[in-house]
């Protein structure tokens, strides 16, 4: 893993895995990556984090089973190459043979094949400097065809903005890369048609452009290879002898010959102006892509908290025994009062509730009854078996914060032939029961038909 | 070499599981009010990737010293028996239940480790204390007095006088409130009880000190975090044609609210277990802040910045964005203009910046419907554009993280989330900060602000400065 290049895909998953790191307990993910660290040997941020995520999502992967779509990056990227010989190649061949009487305008041709290329490559330099300089990354032409290959790159239909720049990359390749190939196929094409077909390379222009002016722009365009290959390039007879004008007869085999010799110096303006850029661009963008990709994946939120916990050790200060925690009430020496009931007035107690409070330790398991939350006949009926058996004291165990009610006081009233009642009130947690509380209840306590009546406030450990 | 141990001992109810808590970062420590709450040895490791560099281990109370000191006086003949005294009786008592939490409080020493007597330094020092610290200068270990100041410090210096009789070193040392520098501090000092534990307590005090950092760093790496998905947060519902567009628009809503409090409460909890509380309650305030007060408008004054603040902030952050925009005119015209670029442009900004706060600060996000080519509406809620907003989100943010990381382990009250979190910041962080959310708003250079965001997190969330 470490020194290659991660993948479009790669981050998209490495985005997902830190999304749903954010709801692991900080001290799980402390050890885990701890442990993923002690095995990875990256010497970089981002070899690391592809490690841990290799390490991380494999399960999850595995689990997925995910299907590679019908037409993948590849196959796409594979098509898109043969269209592009395809047209670049049925592109000039479609052009010269289309010229009429065999005559190729000069003009036309560098038009087409060199200059359009040509500004096609520094807008995509400009993008590319925008892309790697300001961090903005410019917006696409809805007709780059690039669109369609990078359209498969992605790997699910989320926006991530880190990957801005990277996909702006991917663009720019594969931009570079089909504008080669067009180039390529209109060289092979031009070399084909000219073996098999007589043409001419004239040159015309509604603009009436001198002698001269036409010798100095083909110098200039020449320039950068007249200097070694002075074949490429031509000279003021040529362009004398190729001035197009309607009434032209003189096309005679030798002045046909003459003609072709435009041929060396189209090539070369070809191979200088529309292939080397693009090739040029290709491989820059190539290499950005691999620098933005490394700098994507290590720019992600929450990347910098993992790379933290793979490189620095694993401190615990806490107790690991059980005699850290808080100790259990031993109440197994309590003995069972059968004469005691419970009732749960309105779920005040859960179940554990009803185990951690001392005061309820002598009632039996049986003798805890819940009501306060059903029809009171039913409830009443209900409880009748129990009130057969002789009770000797009533607990009653109510909320807290709520305030005492009649219905409470109706319900008690059935059962007035039990000496004695207690009323436990049950706390929230971490909030005590408050003095004025207490206090509403001791009044509603006093009213109540029982002989003995007191009222406690429950403490929580 | 053995492994650094330190027990720490005294009577009962004086604080010593609060020392061990603080100083061992756990909150699930067994603490109370009344006597006695400790019954069993409690160990508390400091491990390093597996390696223990010192134990710290809770003892329960020694109740019986009188008699305990009885009968090493009874069966020691010279100075020079006494250790061995000590640990014949420990072997003698162990399953005597009279001398159950003595036993448990010497065994440790007895086998080598250091002593940190505890007292409290808000009740008097008394002589009936001596026979305890007696026990312990007969165990012959190195040992060193804290004083615990648990109601007040009252009687410290009278404990520091009569501790100075039988303890080398004597220290006050709050369980409860003690910074984390003090905490690091006081493990050094154990260091130097003996020479072989020098060094281990050294590694322990830097990996702490660097622990430390990155409970910080990984603070403002959540803060951050929250605060830019807040920021960026939209809600968004396709209703079909003919549908009524209200009862999407509350859901909308009620699901932009859900989440920013998920988020919330998420970020705070992954906040409390870096600084390692797990157990950690909040105050019913707490509750009701996470519920309704970050989209209760009219409470956001106690987080957020006030309507003089803001509209300075937001008038900064308006003038600096129009005036670069100015100032690229001014340099395009090449000087022609004579700075009047910047200048309009700037002030522009600054007046549409204080537009903008006062347009939306009476709301936190807006609603908005736009047709859908193939028929009905798309509903969308958010993003924020209340400039008031993120401050109030950072507010609050930075008060939790404040109060967790200021707290100790020992301390068992519930967390007072209700102080002024921003007045500690200065007018030109507050403009920074506007600028900064007004950047990631419109997704200006959005790696940077979010970059140069955490970097302002993290100066407020440290402590602790690099050793």
């Amino acid at each position: 893993m470490p020194g290659k290049t991660p993948t479009l895909s790669q981050l998209y998953h490495l985005a997902e895995q830190l999304e749903l790191d954010k709801e692991l307990p900080v001290q799980t993910a402390r050890e885990r990556d701890h442990a993923i660290a002690v095995d990875c040997s990256a010497g970089d941020d981002s070899g690391r984090l592809l490690f841990w995520l290799d390490a991380v999502s494999a399960q999850r992967r595995g689990a997925d089973g995910s299907k590679e779509p019908w037409l993948s990056e590849a196959s796409a990227a594979a098509l898109g190459r043969l269209l592009a010989l395809f047209f670049g190649f049925s592109g000039m061949a479609a052009f010269l043979l289309t010229s009429g009487r065999g005559l190729v305008n000069v003009f036309m041709f560098l038009l087409l094949f060199v200059v359009i290329q040509f500004l096609l490559c520094l807008v995509a330099a400009v993008v590319m400097a925008f892309t790697l300089g300001p961090g903005q990354a410019p917006v696409v032409l809805p007709l780059n065809p690039a669109r369609l290959l990078v359209a498969r790159a992605f790997p699910d239909r989320r926006y991530l903005r880190e990957a801005q720049s990277v996909v702006r990359l991917v663009f720019l390749r594969y931009g570079q890369e089909l504008g080669a190939l067009f180039t390529l196929g209109a060289i092979a094409a031009f070399f084909v048609v000219l073996a098999l077909s007589d043409f001419t390379f004239v040159w015309g222009s509604t603009f009436q452009l001198s002698d001269s002016l036409v010798e100095d722009m083909t110098a200039a365009l020449a320039a950068p290879w007249s200097a070694w290959l002075p074949q490429a390039t031509v000279g003021g007879d040529l362009i004398f002898a190729t001035r197009f004008h309607p009434a032209i007869t003189s096309l005679g085999p030798d002045n046909i010959e003459a003609m072709r010799g435009w041929w060396p110096f189209l090539i070369m303006s070809m191979l200088c102006y529309a292939l080397f850029p693009r090739l040029l661009l290709w491989l820059l963008s190539r290499y950005f892509y691999g620098q933005q990709m490394r700098t994507a994946i290590t720019r992600l939120p929450g990347s910098e908290r993992v790379l933290a916990r793979m490189k620095t050790p694993l401190v615990r200060t806490q107790g690991e025994g059980a005699g850290a925690r808080p100790p259990a009430r031993d109440i197994s020496g309590v003995p069972v009062d059968q004469g005691l009931l419970l009732l749960n007035w309105a779920n005040a107690l859960t179940p554990e509730d009803v185990a951690a409070f001392e005061a309820f330790a002598a009632v039996a398991d049986g003798n805890i009854v819940n009501a306060g939350l059903g029809p009171v006949p039913a409830e009443l009926e209900r409880l009748a078996s129990r009130f057969d058996k002789p009770v000797e004291q009533l607990f009653v165990a109510t909320k807290s914060w709520e305030p005492p009610m009649a219905d409470l006081a109706d319900f008690l009233g059935n059962f007035a032939r039990v000496p004695r009642c207690t009323l436990f009130l049950v706390p929230l947690p971490h909030k005590p029961v408050s003095a004025a509380r207490l206090g509403d209840w001791q009044v509603f306590a006093r009213a109540l038909p029982f002989d003995l009546v007191d009222v406690q406030a429950l403490e929580r450990g | 070499m053995t492994t650094p141990t330190f027990a720490v001992v005294g009577r009962p109810n004086k604080g010593k599981s609060s020392i061990v808590a603080t100083l061992a970062r756990d909150d699930s420590v067994y603490i109370d009010a009344k006597a006695g709450s400790t019954r069993e040895a409690n160990s508390y490791p400091m491990k390093v990737d597996g390696e223990t560099l010192y134990v710290l281990v809770d003892t329960p109370g020694l109740q019986r010293a009188r008699a305990v000191l009885d009968w090493l006086n009874a069966h020691c003949s010279d100075a020079a028996a006494r250790p061995e005294t000590v640990r014949a009786f420990v072997e003698r008592h162990e399953g005597d239940p009279n001398y159950r939490d003595e036993c448990q409080a010497l065994r440790p020493v007895v086998d080598g480790a250091g002593i940190i007597y505890v007292v409290d330094g808000s009740c008097p020092y008394g002589a009936d204390y001596e026979a305890e610290m007696e026990i312990l200068r007969w165990s012959g270990q190195p040992s060193l007095a804290l004083i615990n100041p648990i109601e007040s410090d009252e009687f410290v210096a009278e404990w520091t006088a009569g501790l100075g009789q039988f303890f080398r070193t004597v220290r006050v040392f709050d369980a409860h409130r003690a910074e984390v520098t003090k905490q690091l501090e006081l493990l050094e000092l154990f260091g130097h009880l003996h020479p072989d534990w020098r060094e281990p307590l050294e590694r322990a005090v830097a990996i702490l000190r660097q622990d430390r950092q990155l409970q910080a760093q990984g603070a403002s790496s959540y803060i951050t975090d929250f605060i830019v998905d807040a920021i960026d947060y939209k809600v968004e519902q396709a209703v079909p044609e003919g549908l009524p567009l209200e009862p999407v628009q509350k859901l909308l809503f009620e699901r932009y609210k859900a989440h920013l409090v998920k988020r919330e409460r998420q970020c705070r909890q992954r906040v409390e277990e870096l600084y390692y509380y797990s157990n950690l309650s909040k105050s019913e305030h707490s509750l009701e802040l996470e519920e309704s007060d970050l989209f209760n408008i009219e409470k956001w004054y106690l987080w957020g910045l006030s309507q003089t603040s803001l509209t300075a902030a937001a008038a900064s952050a308006g003038a600096v964005v129009g005036g670069t925009t100015g100032m690229a005119l001014d340099v395009a015209s090449g000087g022609l203009l004579g700075g009047l670029g910047t200048l309009v442009a700037g002030a522009g900004g600054a007046v549409s910046g204080v537009w903008g706060a006062r347009k939306y600060a009476d709301k936190i996000g807006q609603m908005k419907v736009r047709g859908i080519p193939t028929g009905g509406n798309m509903v969308c809620y958010g993003p924020s554009k209340n400039i008031n907003f993120p401050f109030v989100l950072l507010g609050r943010a930075l008060l939790h993280q404040r109060l967790v990381s200021t707290r100790t382990h020992a301390d068992r009250n519930v967390l007072d989330l209700t102080q002024p979190p921003l007045e500690g910041i200065s007018d030109r962080e507050r403009k920074r900060l506007a600028k900064i959310f007004d950047d990631l708003r419109n997704d200006r250079k959005h790696d940077e602000r979010r970059a140069q965001l955490a970097a302002m997190i993290l100066g407020w969330c440290s402590d602790v400065p690099p050793h």
